[in-house]
């Protein structure tokens, strides 16, 4: 095995504090940081959405995730998407998780 | 999930450069790509993929007139006239060293991946872009039609009317999940 290097080993701890690693099903080696830190990037929890014609802030070309259930449809523009990356929602009494 | 509903945040941590998101609840890691927890006492939970569709506001206003949309009162005070990804999205680099590069397709080339009975099939998009859809595949004895937007470049597939769920990402990530994938290469 490689040996990691301190400074590394340091790093990772500082990454990886308040995660539980009890149980893992991947090394726990192969995660990395990708930068901003737990929480650095917040997800949305308490989502409110607007109609179509409310959107102004959209463009036709910008891209959204869309899904439809039992009627009722959703889009989740990248524009926001980027900033928050995932958001914690309900369509239908289900709760859902879009990510991005 | 188990009559229990989990809230989840960014971890701010990576695996093969895909984001993992944890539960505030039990502060079990979840990958994103495979769609399950990865560390913590949830390790081995799945979540259910639903079908999503990513296209243009255009393409999904038009056929979704009565649609909501996310706003962008959320709570956050952040500039959405921005994206703070631009110029990864241009680079054709990965933001993360890879550890080896992806064989045959450039790295950041946008693939549409379908995983059926455990048999993965990447359509690229440079392919996409040039062939006439939708057109008909087999994967894993599977007949499947394969339809792509030229306008807003949305990809997806279907079996018998019903719609798949696909991945749409950069290649080097679906590579990196799952290394056994084929290619979809164009008839000639």
């Amino acid at each position: 095995m490689k040996r990691l290097s301190p400074v590394l080993l340091i790093l990772l701890l500082v990454f990886t504090v308040g995660f539980d690693f009890s149980k893992h099903s991947i090394p726990v080696e192969d995660i990395q940081s990708g930068g901003p830190g737990k929480d650095g990037i917040p997800s949305i929890s308490d989502p409110k959405f607007v109609t179509a014609d409310k959107a102004g802030f959209l463009k036709d070309n910008d891209r959204v995730i869309g899904i439809e259930m039992n009627g009722e449809a959703k889009a989740y523009p990248a524009r926001i998407l980027n900033w928050h990356e995932a958001v914690n929602d309900r369509v239908k009494n289900s709760a859902i998780l879009v990510t991005w | 999930m188990g009559g229990k509903t989990y809230t989840f945040g960014i971890s701010g941590l990576l695996y093969k450069s895909n984001v993992l998101l944890y539960d505030r609840e039990t502060e079990s890691l979840w990958s994103q790509i495979k769609k399950e927890a990865v560390t913590g006492p949830m390790t081995g939970a799945r979540l259910t993929p639903l079908p999503s569709t990513l296209t243009t506001w255009k393409r999904w206003k038009k056929l979704n007139p009565g649609t909501l949309v996310l706003s962008t009162d959320t709570g956050y005070a952040r500039d959405y006239t921005v994206d703070p990804y631009e110029s990864y999205f241009r680079s054709p680099f990965a933001y993360f060293g890879l550890k080896k590069k992806p064989p045959e397709l450039p790295e950041k080339e946008l693939v549409l991946g379908i995983e059926m009975e455990g048999a993965k099939k990447a359509y690229p998009f440079s392919v996409l872009r040039k062939i006439k859809a939708p057109f008909n595949d087999t994967v894993s004895g599977h007949n499947i039609t394969i339809h792509f937007d030229r306008e807003s470049e949305e990809a997806y597939a279907t079996e018998k009317e019903r719609r798949l769920n696909g991945t749409v990402s950069y290649w080097f990530v679906w590579y990196s999940f799952h290394p056994d994938t084929s290619i979809y290469r164009e008839k000639r």
